[in-house]
């Protein structure tokens, strides 16, 4: 474990699937980036609300509960959250598509490459911005 | 005026004096232009040279003067002949001329050309004979005189033949001899001869009577014959026999009813569906048009001569009740079948030129006339014989089988419609059934899409943290770093069990490609079901957890059963992700008991719950009852678990409302059934 976490630079990932969340989170730990997890979007906007402030959320879109869609609506609606940047996960082809529709910052196409990931991230967790 | 002048102004006569030996004495002007001789010329001849032409012998002549000496007087009347040769009618009188004392003195002869005359006499006979024959020769006419009292004075040929008797046997009998005995006995023929009298002309039309007591239909013209003074001398009675013109027009009237009631059962045949109530009206009109008791449609029956009654009146209910009837018990059926046309059958008895019709005859009909129905559609083979059947003997008419054949008619018009209209309706059903069908292909396409895209979906998560998991392996590796060993160790074990996932995923997909094919086999065993489901929420319970719902488990010590643990456990396994899938954050209730000779499973959700209109569908393949965007899965759990049930003989329900929750319930048979593979139900498989 070479790589020191920055606690300034925080994720938030927002999946259903918990090996996803994990497995992400991990990678990230390993680029020394901390990151929180939610397992839907209900749970997302709670942690939003409670003071989670994250450089960048990664956004699954299918979930049970509240999906990545409605999740967005209420994040833009809300001023205090509406300009945290969104990067939809998604296994669909039409993930830019998507992505414009929602207003989002970029799309990670699932299976995720580690390097879009990292590069993905640190456009939106640079040390002197969060 | 001399009497010379006299004698010989008067031109038509010839008056010639002869003396006692008959010379000729003296000649008249009028003797010379009936004789064409001269005085001259026959002066003092014989007088028999006046008749040289005649070819009598003329000593014949003298003896005409012995008769006048005799007799005082000879008078004959015939041809003559002239000096030139020239015929005329003579009337001629010799008389004896005597003295006063008596003594002869010689004879006077006066003839008289009366050919003018004789020619007119002979045109009338002629022409009264003429009309006595014309009469006498017209044969459909009687003609016959009455006498003023109406008794017959005359009687031809045609009355002869109308009335039957001879002019011998009815001259001076009374005309009511000819009428009916009730008209006889009311006076119409003296009324009717009061009304020629009165009228002149009197026209009569009514029944008569034969000399052998028949009756015809008779026309009458009686004309009373007067004098010219007006006189009442008779009466002239013209009849004709209207028989057969009466029964023409009585057929004519028939044939009208007939052709209506026809008509009127091809009405009824259009606006009927039902060709069996078509079928038994056509014989009730049959019947009763043709007046007959007993009538019948037979069908022929398929590759055998034998018939089936499809319709009848008269008949007794064993005859109707569908039997086959030979083609022997019946008379000439083969033969209507055979011609094509109507078959009349005057005397059935006798009637034995194929085969003794014994059906008939025990139902004691005489006579028949049977018409062919022709089948619908292309066939040569006619449908059937529609036949007329009488127990007194009848002749039936040429128009009665085109009337039978028109009701024949009618019955295969309403078979040929009631086939049309059966194909149409198969056909229509055919198209339902092909568009039901290219319905349920569409439907089966878009479930295999969302299924597909459900699938890939499930099969990149776990293969999406493999790979991450992986990269950042390698990412480490590369970088020359060490991990210590719990680290590696964990990292690792999740990377394995992104593997297992994706191993049951297929495992899933493979039951799925099973299921199609009717292969998923079940392997039975001894096992206590409290085990099995234990061991399926074990693994479940941190994901419960997890998703905020507590797991309520209720069960008893043990339940022991035959069954196939590994599918129980599968079974189990999805019911349970599926509530805490859309019932998280709420309790899950998991109960085990016995009922009877069945265990008892339920798992009760309280999350968003099941419309009534989505129950049943949720047990299809790749079927879920949620938009799919909103919850991952393939879709295939319920499928699955459900031909997993009822291979084991047991059932899965579900009692559900939108927004209170889900409570599936699966009965299964504590003895499971010997059958191991799962029976196949293709049609259930291939209508989710």
């Amino acid at each position: 474990m070479n790589t020191k976490i920055d606690p300034s630079k925080l994720v938030l990932v927002v999946d259903d699937d918990q090996d996803i969340r994990e497995a992400i989170s991990e990678a990230l730990e390993d680029d020394g980036v901390s990151s929180k997890t939610a397992c839907d979007g209900k749970a997302a906007l709670e942690c939003l609300k409670n003071g989670t402030k994250p450089c960048v959320i990664l956004l699954d879109m299918m979930m049970p509960v509240m999906d990545g869609w409605r999740f967005r609506e209420l994040q833009r609606d809300d001023p205090a959250l509406a300009n945290i940047p969104v990067i939809v996960l998604t296994a669909h082809a039409d993930a830019a598509s998507t992505a414009e529709r929602m207003g989002a910052a970029g799309y990670l196409k699932k299976p995720i490459r580690l390097g879009e990931l990292y590069e993905t991230v640190s456009r939106f967790c640079a040390s002197d911005t969060c | 005026m001399s009497f010379e002048v006299l004698i010989d102004s008067l031109r038509d006569y010839a008056i010639v004096m002869l003396d006692l030996h008959g010379r000729i004495a003296s000649w008249s002007a009028g003797a010379e232009r009936v004789h064409g001789f001269t005085a001259e010329e026959v002066g003092g001849a014989d007088f028999s040279v006046l008749h040289q032409h005649d070819g009598i012998d003329p000593k014949r002549r003298h003896e005409e003067l012995q008769i006048a000496e005799k007799t005082g007087r000879f008078e004959y009347e015939g041809w003559r002949h002239r000096k030139d040769g020239a015929r005329y009618w003579a009337n001629t009188i010799i008389t004896a001329m005597r003295s006063r004392d008596g003594s002869l003195l010689g004879f006077a002869q006066i003839t008289r050309d009366l050919t003018e005359r004789r020619k007119s006499e002979d045109e009338l006979r002629q022409s009264e004979e003429r009309l006595r024959l014309l009469i006498e020769s017209i044969h459909d006419y009687a003609i016959f005189m009455l006498d003023p009292d109406g008794r017959v004075a005359s009687w031809n040929k045609g009355a002869e033949r109308i009335n039957g008797y001879s002019a011998a046997e009815i001259k001076g009998s009374h005309m009511s001899a000819l009428y009916t005995r009730g008209d006889a006995q009311s006076g119409k023929p003296e009324r009717l001869l009061s009304e020629a009298i009165q009228g002149g002309r009197v026209e009569d039309e009514g029944w008569r009577v034969r000399k052998d007591g028949s009756r015809f239909w008779a026309n009458s013209v009686i004309s009373a014959l007067r004098s010219e003074s007006g006189e009442l001398r008779g009466f002239a009675k013209v009849v004709r026999d209207m028989t057969e013109r009466r029964s023409a027009e009585q057929a004519l009237q028939s044939r009208i009813v007939q052709q209506a009631a026809a008509a009127e059962l091809g009405l009824y045949a259009l606006h009927t569906r039902d060709v069996n109530a078509v079928m038994m009206e056509a014989t009730k009109v049959a019947s009763r048009m043709l007046a007959v008791e007993l009538c019948s449609i037979l069908e022929l029956q398929p590759q055998s001569a034998t018939f089936v009654m499809r319709a009848g009146v008269g008949w007794p209910s064993e005859v109707l009740s569908g039997v086959p009837i030979s083609i022997d018990r019946l008379s000439d059926a083969e033969r209507a079948l055979c011609s094509g046309g109507p078959v009349i059958v005057q005397n059935l008895a006798a009637e034995s030129r194929t085969h003794s019709p014994t059906l008939l005859l025990e139902h004691g009909i005489v006579s028949e006339m049977l018409a062919t129905v022709v089948a619908p559609g292309e066939s040569t083979r006619p449908f059937g014989v529609f036949g007329v059947h009488s127990r007194t003997h009848r002749s039936f008419s040429r128009a009665d089988a085109a009337f039978l054949q028109s009701i024949a008619n009618v019955v295969a018009a309403a078979l040929a419609r009631t086939a049309a209209e059966d194909q149409i309706r198969a056909a229509e059903a055919r198209a339902e059934e092909e568009r039901a069908r290219l319905k349920q292909a569409q439907e089966g396409l878009r479930a295999r899409d969302e299924f597909l895209s459900v699938a890939s979906h499930e099969l990149r998560t776990p293969l999406t943290a493999l790979q991450l998991q992986l990269q950042t392996l390698a990412q480490s590796l590369s970088r020359g770093e060490t991990w210590d060993e719990p680290r590696a160790t964990n990292r690792l074990s999740k990377a394995i069990r992104q593997t297992d996932r994706l191993g049951a995923l297929v495992e899933r997909l493979l039951d799925v490609s099973r299921l199609g094919g009717g292969m998923l086999p079940i392997h039975t065993e001894q096992a206590d079901l409290c085990e099995i489901v234990k061991d399926a929420i074990e693994p479940l319970r941190a994901q419960a957890e997890q998703a905020g719902s507590e797991l309520v488990l209720q069960m008893p010590e043990s339940i022991a059963g035959q069954w196939d643990r590994m599918r129980l456990i599968q079974v189990v396994t999805n019911l349970l992700a599926n509530a805490i899938k859309y019932g998280a954050g709420k309790p899950i209730e998991v109960t085990l008991d016995t009922s009877g000779a069945r265990a008892l499973l339920r798992v009760r959700d309280h999350g968003i719950g099941i419309s009534e209109h989505d129950r049943e569908r949720v047990f299809q393949r790749f079927e879920r009852a949620v938009p799919v965007h909103n919850y991952g899965g393939l879709g295939l759990g319920l499928y699955i678990s459900r031909h997993l049930i009822e291979a084991h003989g047991g059932s899965i329900d579900v009692r559900s409302a939108p927004g209170e929750g889900s409570e599936f319930t699966v009965a299964l048979p504590l003895e499971a059934p010997v059958s191991t593979v799962l029976p196949t139900q293709l049609g259930q498989v291939q209508s989710a």
